[in-house]
């Protein structure tokens, strides 16, 4: 059986997925075509997953844009917010 | 393949043939309104505008009034003064007649009261109504839409859903040929060296910086404590990292095209492709706005639900989750939630290019069957 969509790619080129519902340290990240992710922390609903891995200053890319930069290096399955994104200009 | 609509002796095409009866000023909307209710038939403008303001809100309202009678959708218009207001029937009709459509105006002062001129007033529109009722839909490229792009009541799903969905549809009509308004400068804060890179002309794009960054400094200034709401650090709480990842998903619903040219309030644009017009966050001025600058048809995104249409253009409603569509089926025209549901965001911006194809053919919104005229023209001073 599948399981049901808990995650959103806005823009192929993101490395952030927005998180449907509440997800679970260990469960899989589903609807992000092509790859097989888990979620390494909780994710809170309509909070951001990193889908690859982001070095510290690498950009984090939503809506095919920068939006902001790590803060510390990301791994897949991680939460991303303001703990380890850091805002730009502002 | 385009859309089917009402030719205009300027070469416009309408998507819908309405005959209009506007108030120069706030003072003739009783006449307007007496109008409106012996013929049913006709659309009412009525607003609280033409006297008593400033020099800049005279020119805004002004040129609002007069783009709204110059859009395509109006066949015909009777534009009612009172007689010693700033903003003139005349003058409106003046304006409106260089379009070529029928135009006419009465001023209540010379007509000698409410109750004559309304009595005149139904005899013009009448005639009005019975010559456009004539006129039938032809064929057009969609060179000649203009669609105006807004969302409000947005909730965290609207950056997700609604407004991506919308984006796919706006770049294909911009593909087609298609001019499209992207409005809300305050939600376009923290983006202007995206939006920036976009622009083609480096002018266009220094004026688009210019705009974003003193509409930040003027937020500061109106909600002082309060513009940690609008501006940065975004919406912490809801998932949101970055005043740049809150804007870049309002101004998603703009599609990835290059910015042509960037316009004000109510001023027509004078290029095909997407253009980003600047007007407030508030909906109900900003759908004015796009009206005001032709824009024959709206796009209007929302995640909590609001019913808001316009008097002379259809308002298509994208829901951006599944309960709002359900919730409030009579106010929702589509259903962005499905792409929470695994439905594929090329697929959901196609049948959002179908409904628009459909609407501008002659089906009505919801905001159209509700009969949800709103209206309201920015000012920027205060009244004396």
């Amino acid at each position: 059986m599948e399981s049901k969509v808990n995650v959103v790619v806005i823009n192929p080129k993101d490395n952030v997925a927005v998180a449907l519902v509440e997800i679970k340290a260990g469960e899989p990240l589903v609807g992000v075509a092509g790859k097989e992710l888990t979620a390494k922390e909780d994710i809170r609903r309509n909070h951001k997953v990193a889908l690859a891995e982001i070095p510290a200053g690498g950009r984090i890319i939503k809506y095919g844009e920068s939006i902001g930069a790590a803060s510390r290096a990301i791994e897949p399955g991680q939460w991303v917010h303001t703990h380890n994104l850091k805002s730009e200009d502002r | 393949m385009g859309f089917q609509g009402y030719s205009r002796p300027d070469g416009s095409a309408g998507v819908r043939n309405y005959v209009v009866v506007m108030s120069s000023v706030a003072c003739a909307n009783g006449v307007v309104q007496a109008i409106g209710r012996e013929l049913p038939e006709v659309k009412p403008i009525i607003h609280t505008e033409g006297c008593g303001r400033g020099l800049k809100d005279i020119a805004i309202s002004t040129r609002t009034l007069a783009g709204l009678g110059k859009n395509p959708n109006v066949a015909a218009i009777l534009v009612v003064g009172l007689g010693c207001e700033f903003i003139k029937a005349a003058g409106l009709a003046d304006q409106i007649q260089a379009t070529g459509k029928p135009v006419e105006f009465l001023v209540i002062q010379e007509q000698g009261g409410s109750r004559k001129t309304a009595r005149l007033g139904i005899e013009i529109a009448g005639k009005m109504l019975a010559q456009a009722n004539k006129l039938k839909r032809q064929e057009f490229g969609w060179d000649k839409l203009c669609v105006g792009l807004e969302c409000g009541g947005s909730d965290a799903m609207s950056g997700v859903s609604a407004n991506p969905m919308v984006g796919k549809a706006a770049d294909w009509l911009v593909a087609q040929g298609a001019t499209v308004i992207l409005s809300e400068t305050t939600e376009m804060i923290g983006t202007e060296k995206i939006l920036a890179a976009r622009c083609p002309s480096p002018e266009v794009a220094k004026r688009l910086f210019a705009l974003i960054q003193e509409q930040e400094k003027q937020t500061k200034v109106l909600l002082g404590p309060l513009a940690g709401l609008v501006i940065s650090p975004g919406n912490i709480e809801g998932g949101l990292s970055s005043i740049q990842e809150k804007s870049l998903g309002c101004i998603i619903k703009g599609g990835t095209s290059p910015v042509q040219e960037v316009i004000e309030y109510a001023a027509a644009p004078s290029q095909k492709g997407l253009v980003i017009m600047d007007t407030p966050g508030s909906d109900i001025y900003s759908l004015t706005g796009m009206a005001a600058a032709g824009a024959q048809l709206m796009i209007f995104t929302t995640g909590r639900g609001t019913p808001a249409g316009f008097p002379i253009a259809p308002v298509i409603k994208v829901a951006s989750n599944s309960q709002l569509f359900e919730r409030m089926n009579d106010d929702m025209d589509l259903n962005a939630g499905k792409i929470l549901e695994g439905a594929s965001l090329e697929e959901a911006g196609k049948e959002l290019v179908e409904f628009v194809q459909q609407v501008a053919n002659g089906e009505l919104v919801k905001a159209e069957i509700n009969r949800q005229d709103i209206l309201s023209i920015h000012t920027v001073e205060p009244a004396f």
